[in-house]
């Protein structure tokens, strides 16, 4: 037993061994081949273009400056254009390079270059037989047709085969560099077949050298072009054809890439690392692409594996794409989503403030963007992050917000035209806002004036976007800078004409215009005109009811109290009201406090409404949803009066309760315009919850209601940010609304519909998959306990990669497209067979 | 080429440098447009539009460039065999050297000929 386990370990010993020596083999072969491409380094470093005794000085005059300088003027430009022709042509830009060389007459001693840069644009572009045709005419003695032979004849498909002897000497002295051990090397990397296209008549080629032949030296034909060689040509055109045709480089990386791995998990280990090294020392000035693309292989497969030692080598011997040379964006991605917070932080400040502050290797907008984008993508990252952090981990929310708003005025200083960072701007500004709903106005006013400033901004960067100038409009017309917000309203009228509401935006000029009127006397007796003129606008989507209390209070203002009572009268008279009741009162107030009614004045309409506070309670569902029909109006042109803040959720929460209590009719209820009206105005608060918990009504959420104005009122209800819960449960709603949109008649609906939509859809690309409540709560807790909950294995079937969920724009993004999609899905299906 | 590609890297597309100028990338797309008409390469004149609309807009580049790598580590072979299609770099000393002789010496600068 104890022999048999001796023998095996044996055995076992020997198989390693042959394997290790099997592996140094193999690593012995590849460095063997490095050294090949060393040779060809070495001798294309030694390929200098030296006149010879009695060269055509015009000829030399193109690489040598001192005959340059012994030519006249004329020619010197001619040669210029020459070399300029030359580096175009290099950098394969044909048409460029012919253009460069056009001028140069047929009678000059340059013409020749002319021809030679019309068919080396045929060569380079693997055109043989027309670059053949057009060098035929070069003269074989000189330069540019002594190029053009060697070029020619490094295409022969016996090129390998030829010896000096078979070939004609023209050669005044041999002291040609040795060549055969270099090219015995090469050789034996050569695959067998050559990469060039066969011709025919080289298959017919007789294998002595016919003496007929001896004098035909025409490009045209495979012994014509041997009949030109000599050493210096032979040895020209085998180069070549190693650098150029049999892409020695391709198959050493060929042969390179199949070095074995230290370990069978590795993706990239130390060895091939060495000889990637080696290889990009011996082919970047030849093949820069080839070991470019070879570098970046590296790195990513160093970045697809797991040992951080291996990719911090990598990164530090390779060098990236010129966005990148210094692999820092690339550490950034690696360390994401790691503990590694210092890492990540250190390479993406690496990246944004010294890489891409300096680089010249990209063009200065995309360096611009680069940072805009950056910059941009790293605060969205830390929004999210802070989002889905639970409150009770918030100790460094300042610190936080600092950093976003840093990155976010930088993305936008850089670049301004991004349009994305503007949006994350501005919408991570009303998500603070909306948090602090509750808070005083001495923590609000900073942020909304903030807010003003960004839009302002994004406005004068992008002309063409509505979404900063509507936002202003509505800013400037609340705080009475009417004259500030009329090039916005004019431009705004202009550019959007299909929106009812952005239509309307005169109108409510000319009416906040009024009110300011009434601030002084000395204005009044322009109101009545100007009344008339909001009457004539007034949008046919808003009840005119309010109208006639404006009259009412503008004759309260100028203190024709005769004609106010008169005029209040007459109000009740034609609405069928009752004085006084909660509708009535409000409008009233309203109007008068937007109208500068005096205080004294004021007093009792305030008291009324005071009154009808306190007896909430007692007032009939009829009356309440009567006065949230007209709170919805003014909630829709956005001229809430001073005192409504006082009392307007008081009413709101009253509504609520009885909605709530009218649940079993709530079929019977809903078609009544006035109680539609006041959901809507209830949605705009959402339904005033408490605790943070949804308020929306229950009985409202059948799924059996198709009316796409209930549809509207359930999206609006959903708290703004991104990461809001309700987002997962619009589906049904959302869908209605999109169908709504080309049937509803209503202007105002079908316009603000329409934005409902986009904004949800807007909410939901950037939405993350996320748990919440008590799952979240309890994954929160455990992973700042240091474990996941996948850890906990409460589930064994469940062992999906959910930690490695990669949180960066993109994939949040797509990850929210397909869960739009899933919800439509389910909506198409609920739709089609109603969940009862 | 596929789109993607040809956005991800519009630059090699046109060929350019990437520090190109915008005035560079429309005379460049000029010329390409020229050489390459929708009715004589249709394929060929839709990559060089989609790379000239890429190339105009860095923002377009920049979010390209800053997605993260893809799910799969990319295989040697097929980068190799990827890189066959790209020609090597030719240097115009190389270029000119293809024309030297054995008996070389210093151009004589008195006369016509060396």
């Amino acid at each position: 037993m104890a022999k048999n386990k001796q023998q095996k370990a044996r055995a076992q010993q020997a198989r390693k061994q042959r394997r290790n020596e099997k592996q140094k083999k193999k690593q012995q072969q590849a460095s063997k081949r490095v050294s090949v491409g060393v040779r060809i380094k070495e001798r294309l470093a030694k390929q200098v273009p030296e006149a010879w005794a009695g060269e055509n000085l015009s000829d030399a005059a193109v690489f040598d400056e001192a005959a340059f300088q012994t030519l006249e003027a004329d020619l010197q430009s001619q040669v210029t254009n020459i070399r300029e022709s030359l580096q175009l042509v290099c950098k394969l830009k044909g048409s460029d390079a012919a253009a460069r060389v056009a001028g140069i007459p047929r009678s000059s001693p340059l013409s020749e270059w002319r021809l030679l840069v019309r068919g080396l644009t045929s060569w380079l572009e693997n055109d043989f037989s027309a670059a053949k045709e057009i060098w035929n005419r070069l003269d074989p003695q000189r330069r540019p047709g002594r190029i053009a032979t060697a070029m020619i004849a490094a295409a022969l498909p016996d090129l390998e085969d030829l010896t000096l002897a078979g070939v004609r000497s023209n050669s005044v002295q041999s002291n040609s560099v040795a060549f055969s051990a270099d090219q015995a090397t090469v050789e034996s990397a050569r695959p067998a077949e050559s990469a060039l296209p066969a011709e025919s008549e080289a298959a017919a080629e007789p294998e002595s050298v016919d003496a007929s032949l001896l004098t035909d030296t025409s490009l045209l034909t495979n012994a014509g072009v041997k009949n030109r060689l000599d050493t210096s040509l032979l040895q020209s055109a085998r180069l070549l054809r190693r650098v150029r045709i049999d892409r020695v480089a391709i198959r050493m990386a060929l042969t390179g890439a199949t070095i074995p791995e230290e370990d069978s998990d590795l993706l990239i280990g130390p060895a091939k690392m060495k000889w990637l090294r080696s290889f990009s020392n011996d082919f970047e000035s030849t093949e820069p692409q080839l070991v470019s693309a070879l570098h970046r292989t590296a790195l990513l497969r160093a970045f697809h594996q797991s040992y951080t030692d291996l990719f911090s080598a990598a990164t530090g011997f390779f060098k990236g794409p010129d966005h990148d040379r210094q692999n820092e964006l690339l550490s950034f991605f690696y360390y994401n989503g790691s503990d590694e917070r210092s890492e990540q932080s250190r390479h993406f400040l690496n990246y944004v403030d010294m890489y891409l502050k300096s680089t010249q290797r990209i063009s200065e907008p995309l360096r611009q963007a680069l940072i805009s984008e950056c910059c941009h993508m790293r605060a969205a990252q830390l929004i999210s992050e802070e989002s889905e952090r639970p409150f009770y981990m918030r100790f460094d929310e300042g610190q936080n917000d600092r950093e976003i708003e840093r990155l976010l005025r930088k993305s936008i200083a850089a670049f301004p035209d991004n349009r994305k960072a503007f949006q994350t701007y501005t919408e991570w500004l009303k998500e603070k806002l909306d948090d602090s709903d509750a808070k005083a106005a001495a923590e609000r006013e900073p942020l909304i004036e903030n807010l003003a400033g960004v839009m302002k901004k994004w406005s004068e960067s992008r002309p063409d976007d509505v979404e900063p100038r509507l936002w202003l409009v509505e800013y400037l017309l609340e705080n009475g800078e009417l004259e500030q917000a009329q090039p916005f309203i004019e431009w705004l009228r202009v550019a959007r004409q299909d929106d009812a509401k952005i239509r309307a935006l005169p109108w409510k000029w000319q009416l906040l215009n009024t009110m300011q009127l009434c601030r002084r006397k000395s204005s009044l007796e322009q109101v009545p005109e100007k009344l008339q003129c909001i009457e004539s606008e007034w949008p046919a989507w808003l009840s005119k009811d309010w109208l006639a209390y404006l009259h009412a209070a503008f004759q309260l203002r100028s203190g024709n109290t005769t004609e106010y009572e008169q005029q209040r009268t007459m109000i009740c008279e034609q609405k069928k009201r009752v004085r006084d009741c909660p509708r009535d009162a409000c409008m009233m107030l309203a109007a008068a406090q937007e109208m500068s009614v005096s205080p004294a004045d004021l007093k009792p309409l305030r008291a009324v409404v005071d009154t009808a506070v306190r007896n909430v309670k007692k007032i009939s569902t009829e009356d309440l949803l009567d006065l949230g029909e007209f709170y919805w109006d003014l909630h829709r042109i956005q001229v809430i009066y001073p005192a409504y803040r006082m009392h307007g959720s008081k009413f709101g929460r009253e509504l609520k309760s009885r909605v709530n209590s009218v649940a079993k009719k709530i079929r019977e209820w809903l078609p009544r315009p006035a109680f539609r009206h006041s959901l809507l105005w209830a949605s705009e608060y959402r339904f005033w919850p408490e605790n943070n918990d949804s308020a929306f009504p229950k009985c409202l959420e059948l799924p059996s209601f198709t009316d796409p104005l209930i549809a509207a009122v359930r999206i609006n209800s959903i708290p703004e940010g991104r990461n809001s819960k309700g987002l997962s449960e619009i589906s049904r709603p959302l869908t209605l609304l999109r169908n709504a949109l080309e049937t509803e008649l209503d202007p105002y609906y079908r316009s603000w519909f329409a934005s409902l939509v986009e904004k949800t859809d807007q909410r939901l690309a950037a939405m993350p998959e996320k748990m919440f409540g008590f799952g979240r709560m309890v994954a929160e807790m455990a992973k700042s306990m240091g474990f996941s909950l996948d850890d906990l294995d409460f589930d064994d079937d469940d062992d999906d990669d959910d930690d490695e969920v990669c949180n960066c724009p993109s994939c949040v993004a797509e990850r929210a497209e397909e869960a739009r999609q899933r919800l439509e899905q389910n909506v198409a299906e609920d739709i089609i067979e109603p969940r009862f | 080429m596929s789109d993607s590609n040809v956005i991800a890297d519009p630059h090699r597309v046109l060929g350019l440098p990437q520090n190109a100028s915008a005035e560079e990338i429309r005379v460049r797309y000029l010329e390409l447009v020229k050489e390459f008409p929708p009715e004589r390469d249709a394929d060929r004149f839709r990559e060089i539009r989609a790379a000239y609309e890429a190339a105009k807009d860095p923002l377009v580049i920049a979010r390209v460039l800053l997605r993260p790598p893809d799910d799969d580590p990319p295989e040697w072979s097929s980068v190799i065999q990827e890189q066959k299609k790209h020609a090597p770099n030719l240097s115009v000393d190389f270029l000119l050297s293809l024309g030297n002789r054995d008996d070389v010496r210093q151009p004589n600068t008195s006369g016509k000929t060396l």
